[in-house]
This record gives structure tokens, sequence and C-alpha cells, in this order.
């Protein structure tokens, strides 16, 4: 089932097309998005056909999932024993069982380095492939300053199709409890080139979060009309007018998309088996990355799942992200371990039985990692020197682990990986070569990671 | 899903005849859950995400958290008699953790994760109109208070704290008044249960590794290891009739329930699944257990017979 904002769009009697206009006409910055897929594409599509990035919003700690370091004095290494993998030599957290079983389906980078210890600049920078040139979200930087993200660039290198070119999964707008994260999207080219942003419950509903109705609006004033128009008026001047006609077009397509019986199909988890939507797990984000499976296999060029809106785990604004500064190894073991263990290592195998993941780049990172040394409340705080990605498909040789962190795993002793040469690389992958990343003034200079390939 | 709806979980066998059997079983099937085919018997049918279930003194209702919305986790109560829910604390808009109960039921107790940006003790008095008195703990921003219990004498409760020496177990009277540190270990120190006797101790610590099972006296000392596995033992519960203890084990691959005697010896694993089982409490009577499992991805209340 399908719901636009708070209307039900795709029901047992098919679809509410009033509902999606009167929807539709009232807000404006519903979703930029770049249509991508769903026609031949004029661009090379590498090997990569889609990317789909898993988004762990937060800092998960590498030393307690893919970077364990038992050898490590009591203050550095936590609770949780190192577990063999397939891959000879490697060793993951016991929290990981079934990817340290299915290892060799995939290569770790335990190297990845950061330049942002907040949450909001780092996850711009992870995102962008780039530092904000007026400081970012925590130094008064603005949205309109930032580099495109890595969905946006590769959204609008693949041209317009019947279906969004870069699909993000998440209850809102992604970032923390001061704000969002300003990489999210399109940055300095406009909202025309921010995702569309999808929200899959964990029963697999499916809505647009940006056409519910704005925050403040609670139920008892919609009785207010004449409140709710001037909320809207405002939110429809918040968009640059160069970006309207843009933004007016975007949002026909989308509609033409979510009432096209065979693109909305892609949208629709219902069509799944219940054995599928099992083994995925009835989470919000076991079903997210079903959904992105399938959006990948509609062939919507990028998917980005958040595991998470916020990044906090706990205290107010908080849906269980990665930020565990407080009771991390509690966390960690009942829920954020075991969970993130089941739904990629299901993904992964999802992939590859249906011979998608040779097609598809399958990247799971966070912002950075976590503090080595553990913090005077028991617990580990944010760490970017030095943090883990996971990547496997689209031309990625797995069973490989690259990058060597120094024994308390707090500095890479071998090459770092800098989210520009992330970003370098999933486009490269894609099919983005160094004269069409300049071609876009974007991620110049950037370096493949080699050791991937 | 693998259900068998007329199979008869061994804790509630009578030792008459197979038709009766077979009406009980259909019985307790209609009022307060499905009987599986491994004699599990299902008690909620959300599939939210649940944990720290804990059994209210008078052994007919359930206290358990669940994540009822995205940014929210509550503590419900279940009734074992006609399977009701209500929230327990409903005035509180926080995320609720961890219940524990004095055995009197005077004291409902939980951690709070709210507005105090800190993970602190909340202890509700029934007999003061649920007059609450908090404890926050002294690391300030984000420090923490988990894994409540109280002790059979219902004089103290029990808990984990953040502290400089990372997660320790300490205690302080219902009052919230008496500080004191039970231990000082290297590693974390976890989940602790007391003995019916309020003599000992069973706690999860991880000073020389791996989460393992630890003993220590009740006020701290003479501290003994129980077992020594691989992977992580976690979450001890010690049996009301004083002789086992109850924990979630990974060494067979996932988690699992297992029992064992409280010198170490005679450990017995008591689920079997490919999902993991969780959070072992024990029903008042010693004889079985209430626990989470996850089942074709749904997180359920269970209960199962312990041999």
């Amino acid at each position: 089932m399908i719901h636009i904002g708070n209307f039900n769009a795709r029901n047992c009697q098919g679809i509410s097309r009033r509902s999606f206009l009167q929807a539709g006409a009232a807000l404006p910055f519903a979703m930029g998005l770049p249509f991508g897929a769903g026609t031949a594409t004029a661009q090379s599509e590498g090997r990569a056909k889609s990317v789909l990035l898993v988004w762990l919003g937060g800092g998960p700690s590498h030393l307690d999932l893919f970077d364990p370091k038992p050898k490590a004095p009591q203050l550095y290494r936590g609770p949780f024993a190192p577990l063999q993998t397939r891959t000879p030599g490697a060793h993951f957290s016991e929290l990981l069982p079934k990817l340290a079983a299915g290892s060799d389906q995939f290569s770790v980078i335990r190297t990845n380095v950061n330049f942002d210890g907040g949450h909001r600049p780092a996850g711009s920078i992870a995102l962008t492939g780039a530092v904000a040139p007026d400081g970012g979200e925590d130094r008064g930087g603005k949205p309109g300053q930032y580099p495109p993200n890595f969905g946006s660039i590769l959204a609008r290198h693949r041209g317009e199709g019947e279906l969004p070119g870069f699909v993000s999964l998440a209850r809102g707008p992604i970032g923390d409890g001061v704000g969002p994260i300003f990489g999210y999207g399109g940055g300095k080219w406009g909202k025309g080139h921010d995702p569309f942003m999808l929200s899959c419950s964990e029963s697999g509903e499916v809505s647009i979060p940006a056409l519910e109705l704005p925050e403040g609006l609670s139920p008892p004033r919609l009785t207010d009309r004449r409140a709710v128009l001037e909320a809207l008026d405002e939110s429809r001047r918040t968009l640059e007018s160069p970006e309207s006609s843009r933004w007016d077009a975007i949002h026909r397509r989308a509609y033409a998309m979510l009432t096209s019986s065979s693109a909305g199909r892609a949208f629709d988890l219902s069509e799944e088996s219940d054995s599928t939507r099992n083994a995925y797990g009835h989470t919000s984000f076991g079903q997210s990355c079903l959904l992105g499976r399938r959006l990948v296999e509609a062939g919507i060029p990028y998917v980005q799942v958040n595991w998470s809106q916020y990044v906090e785990v706990l205290f107010p604004f908080s849906d269980y992200g990665w930020d565990t500064h407080s009771d991390n190894f509690g966390l960690l073991a009942d829920w954020h371990g075991p969970l993130l263990d089941r739904v990629v290592s299901v993904l992964l195998s999802d992939l590859q039985d249906r011979g998608l993941l040779d097609s598809t780049l399958l990247l799971v990172m966070g912002e950075f990692g976590r503090t080595p040394r553990i913090n005077s409340i028991g617990s580990r705080d944010h760490w970017h020197h030095c943090y883990f990605s996971l990547w496997a498909g689209g031309g990625v040789q797995p069973g490989r682990i690259i990058g060597e962190s120094d024994p308390n795993g707090e500095h890479p002793i071998t090459n770092p990986v800098t989210p520009a040469m992330v970003g370098t690389t999933v486009l490269e992958l894609a099919g983005m070569t160094t004269a069409d990343r300049a071609s876009q003034n974007v991620l110049e200079g950037g370096r493949v990671i080699d050791e991937l390939l | 899903m693998n259900i068998l709806r007329v199979s008869v979980p061994p804790w509630c066998r009578l030792r008459v005849c197979r038709h009766w059997t077979l009406i009980i079983a259909l019985c307790v099937v209609s009022l307060a859950g499905t009987v599986h085919a491994d004699g599990e018997l299902r008690l909620t049918d959300d599939g939210k995400r649940k944990f720290s279930p804990v059994f209210l003194p008078d052994g007919e209702s359930i206290a358990y958290c669940v994540h009822d919305e995205p940014t929210n986790v509550v503590v419900k109560r279940l009734s074992l008699e006609d399977s009701s829910e209500e929230l327990m604390f409903p005035d509180d808009t926080a995320h609720q953790f961890d219940p524990a109960f004095s055995p009197d039921g005077r004291y409902w107790c939980y951690c709070r994760s709210g507005a105090e940006r800190q993970l602190v003790l909340v202890v509700r008095d029934r007999q003061s109109q649920g007059a609450e008195k908090l404890f926050l703990p002294s690391g300030g921003l984000r420090s923490t208070v988990r894994s409540l219990t109280v002790t059979p004498d219902g004089t103290r409760i029990l808990f984990t704290i953040s502290c400089e020496r990372g997660l320790q177990i300490a205690s302080l009277n219902m009052q919230l008044e008496d500080l004191q540190f039970l231990t000082e270990s290297e590693g974390t120190s976890y989940w602790p249960s007391v003995s019916p006797d309020g003599t000992q101790i069973v706690f999860s610590s991880s000073r020389d590794g791996a989460y393992d099972l630890y003993v220590m006296d009740s006020g701290g000392g003479n501290v003994r290891r129980l077992t020594n596995s691989p992977t992580r033992d976690v979450r001890p519960k010690w049996s009301p009739d004083g002789g086992r203890i109850a924990f979630t084990s990974a060494r067979d691959g996932n988690y699992e329930i297992y029992v064992i005697d409280t010198d170490g010896g005679n450990l017995q694993r008591v689920t079997d699944h490919p999902e993991a089982d969780d959070f072992a409490t024990w029903h008042p009577n010693a004889s079985s257990l209430v626990f989470v499992a996850e089942r074709d991805g749904r997180f359920d209340l269970y209960r199962i017979a312990v041999p």
C-alpha cells in the first residue's frame, strides 16, 4: 500500500487521483527529483547499473563491528569477542555472525577517514565527497552552498526517465535533533536535484513524507483553513523561483509514475512473497532495504536506504540511530548489531539470488566511527579519523579486507580512504568517467579505490 | 509460520487422559496465545521489537518494553489471563526501559530516556499515589542506568551504571539513597540478578574478555566465574526456586536461551531456532520462562517450559 502524504493513494480499490492532486497542489517542495530510470539512458551505466547506499547515520562503532581489536587494552577493545570470517585471516565482531559467514560476498575498507567530527558536516562530507566552502552546518553554512550528493550527480548524469534517478528512504530529512544534513541532496544545484524521499514502515507501508502536512500543523489546527493556507504559501515561497517550473514538471512526473501500473509496482512491497518479507524482518530498516532492492530492480540509478531519520539513539528526537554515546555495548548487542547483521546479509543474498549483485553496487557506511578509547561513561563518542565501509557488487572484488588500522583502531596505518575517493569510486563504477565528473564540476581530482577493483 | 494448534507444552500438561490434555491445550490457545510445534506458546502477536520482559509480583501479568512507535519505547503490561495490554506509565512520554518491581508490588521502577538527556532511574511508590523519585547518575549528560532488579526483601534496587570505570553494578535503597558499587572491575559488568535468598548476585562481565557469567556475594565480594564461552553469555536470571540460572548465549551461533545450575554445571539449551531467542525471565513458579523470540522477522513474547 502506498500513501502519499496523509492521503491514501493506492489501495484495494485503486488509486485516488483526487487525493494526490490535492496533496500535490498544496505542498511545494515535496520532491525535487531528477528522474533517470525506466527509459533508455543516453549515458553509460558502467558495471553498476544502480547504486544502493545503506546509510548508517550516527556513527557505527568500527571496533565493535568490522574492525575488532581483541589485543587492545580493556579501555579500548570492548566486551565483544572476535569472530573468524570466511575471508582468511579476517575477523569481525561476534555481533555479525551472518556477515562473517558470508564475507566472501563483499569487501570491507577499514581505513575510511572524514574531516569533521560533527554529525551533519561529516554526513555531508561523506555523502558529497567535499567539504562545504562556507564551513558547513555547524559553522553557519547554508544548504545552497553545498556540493551535490553522489546520488544527485549520478541521477543528473543518467538523464530523465520514467522513474526518479535518486530515491532516499527515510521518515523525513535525515540529520540530527538540530536539523538535516545539508549534503543530503542537490545542494548548490537546487532542490530540483534532491532525492525523491519515501518512507517505509515496519509493516511495509510506503509514504512520501514531504507531502505530509508541515510540522506544527496538528490535526486540530487543520480546521483553521486560513492558517493551513498561509503555512503552505510560506512553504511554496521557500522554493527558489528558477526551480519552480522544474519542480512542477517533477511533480507531474511523480504523479504519472505513481499512477502508472508498471512504475508504481516498484513501490509496492505487497508484491513480495511472505518469505522474502519475513527474511528481511518486520522492522522499518528491514522493509526499507527490501524496498531498496525493488527500486534497484526497477532500474533506479541511486537508492539510499537510511537506518534512521535521526542519528540519535536515545533521548528526544531519537529513533535508534547509531549515535551511541550512551550504552554503546548494550544497545549494539541488543539491537543494532543483530539487525544490521540480519538485514544486510539477507540483502546481499537476495541481490545475488536475483542476479542483481553484479549490476548493483552495494555500499554500507556511516559518516564516521566511534572513539576506540571507551569514554568516561562506559561508551564511545564520535571518531572520524578511522572507520569502516562495506562494498559489494557492481564491479567490486569480494572477499577483501582493505586497509589496516593501528593496534587500537585509532588511525589508519595504510593509505586512508577519503570521502572523495568513496564518491569517485561509486561514480566510476556507475559509469561516470573522469571527463563526465569534470563536465559536472564534481569530485575533480578524486581517486578511485583501486584495491576494491 | 510453523504452528501446531493442538500440541501441548509440557508445563501445562496434567497427568490425566489425553482428552483432558487436549482440552486444556485448546483453552490455553484461545485465552493466551498460540502453541507452536516446539512447545513455545506465543503470548503477543504484534511483531514489534520487544525486550526486558519481567513478571509482576502477582505472576499473572508481564511488563515488557516495546518499540511502540519509531521514536518511542514504552513499557506495557500484558495480562496472561485475557491477553489484554495496557501502558504501564501512560503519563510519561519519554523512552521507558527495563521495568522492575518490588516483591510486594509497592515500588514500580524503570529507566527513563527523555529531556534529561540521561538514562535516569525512576521509582514510583504505589503506596503514595505513585509518588516519583528520580536518580540521575553522576556522569552528567548521556550517563546511564539500566538493567534494574529489586532484591527479594524489597529494600534495595540493583542496576548497571555508567561511571569512570565503565559500566559497573551498583545499588540504592528504595528511597534512592546510599549508592553502593558492587563491582569495580575492568571491562563491563551488566545485568545483575539476585538469588531468592538475597545472598548472591549473578551478572555478566567482560573482565576476562567476552561476556561470561559470574556470581558474587550480595556485598560484591567473592566473585566466581560461572561460564567460560568464547562468545557472549548475557542477561542471567536467577530462578525463583534458587536452583538454576537462565541466560542468553550466542555459543551455538545465534542467541538462544540456556539454563545452568548455580554451580556452573548441568548446562541445558532451552530454545533452538535459527532466529534469535533472548531476554528470558522466570515465571514465579520456576517451571517456565518467558522470552522474546524473533520468528519470521517479528518479535513477540513466548513462553516455554523448562525441563
